[in-house]
């Protein structure tokens, strides 16, 4: 081994030890956080549609609303569910890929995915609700108000989740030109060359 | 691999895994999440590893992937303490050495925090152009590069 004291230095810091129970627990679906976060809100979500379907007629009025109204409000009901899925089996993925730089273009292609499906079922709910919630009013311009207001939250909501996603999407796709970058110049000049 | 196999496995290498963790993340609590994440992904990915490469190779990409990949919560980091720190704790005062190695390499973006990873853990420029999916004349110019600016950090500081 050639001597460099980076290399010493680095080879020289201690670490924490992980005993073998702790690590054993690590790669236990039940006990890993977001998995076990997401769980939690699917029991809940799941709870709480079954809680809605028996008071949907005495306190939503349910069988007054028109037909399309109730189709809307199951759809969003089983968007965020199969959403929660989707976000379940997202984070369960293993890395296939050869090397780091085929794992982060393939991590980039499916968060791309994820981002757009993520927003998209986010929009659809909200509207869906409102679409639930508003067809059986009478309109006046309070109310009309009201549901711009509404609308404005919503698209406020929507820009900032694009955001939070922009910029995650950004960060990888950055990190992959910069791996590349040293790569594209190296083939220029040999090709000019 | 079975489960003893894969964890005696990372036990021989948990070293590594906790210096990525401390390159790539601030915070004890967001390091300890990543070591988790890390271990986790490494298990799921276990039945891709098909024991052509040395394990260490693979671990290093499946570590250094989920490093990148993986966002941290946005939570500010509070500690409430039950009294002031007056006194410095020798035990836990970190060797001087070590965090200038650190604050130098935590300074550099991730692309070049996995390569010098790779390198420093003694890899050969071949084997890192595996790893990272680069040609081996990128590994030698930007490791020079990366190299430098280190150097240069750690004068500075």
């Amino acid at each position: 081994m050639e001597h460099d004291p980076l290399k010493s230095a680095w080879q020289n810091i201690p670490t924490a030890q992980k005993s073998n129970a702790e690590l054993s627990g690590m790669i236990k679906d039940r006990l890993h956080p977001v998995l076990k976060r997401i769980r939690i809100q699917l029991v809940l979500e799941m709870f709480s549609f079954m809680v809605f379907l028996f008071v949907y007629y005495d306190f939503f009025d349910g069988d007054k609303k028109p037909f399309y109204a109730n189709v809307c409000l199951v759809s969003a009901l089983v968007l965020v569910i199969l959403h929660n899925i989707l976000v379940y089996f997202f984070t369960k993925r293993p890395f296939k890929e050869d090397n780091i730089k085929e794992s982060l273009q393939q991590r980039l292609a499916k968060m791309k995915t994820f981002a757009i499906t993520a927003i998209a079922v986010r929009f659809l709910m909200v509207a869906c609700l409102l679409v639930f919630f508003t067809s059986a009013i009478t309109f006046n311009a309070n109310k009309y108000w009201i549901l711009i207001g509404l609308i404005i939250i919503l698209l406020i909501e929507l820009i900032l989740l694009s955001w939070i996603w922009k910029k995650r999407i950004e960060k990888i796709k950055t990190t992959i030109n910069l791996f590349s970058q040293s790569d594209i110049i190296h083939h220029r000049s040999c090709a000019q060359i | 691999m079975d489960e003893p196999e894969f964890l005696a496995l990372i036990d021989q290498h948990q070293g590594i895994i906790h210096k990525i963790c401390s390159l790539y993340r601030d915070t004890k609590e967001d390091r300890e999440d990543l070591f988790q994440e890390i271990v986790f992904k490494l298990w799921k990915s276990a039945p891709t590893f098909r024991g052509e490469a040395k394990f260490s190779s693979w671990m290093y990409k499946v570590a250094l992937s989920t490093a990148i990949t993986v966002f941290r919560k946005k939570k500010p980091d509070i500690r409430y303490m039950p009294e002031l720190p007056d006194k410095q704790d020798v035990q836990t005062q970190p060797d001087e050495q070590r965090e200038q190695l650190f604050l130098a390499l935590k300074q550099l973006n991730d692309a070049d925090k996995a390569l010098i990873t790779l390198y420093l853990e003694d890899l050969s420029y071949q084997q890192i152009a595996e790893i990272v999916g680069i040609s081996e004349t990128n590994v030698g110019a930007r490791l020079n590069r990366i190299r430098s600016r280190i150097q240069q950090l750690l004068k500075s500081k």
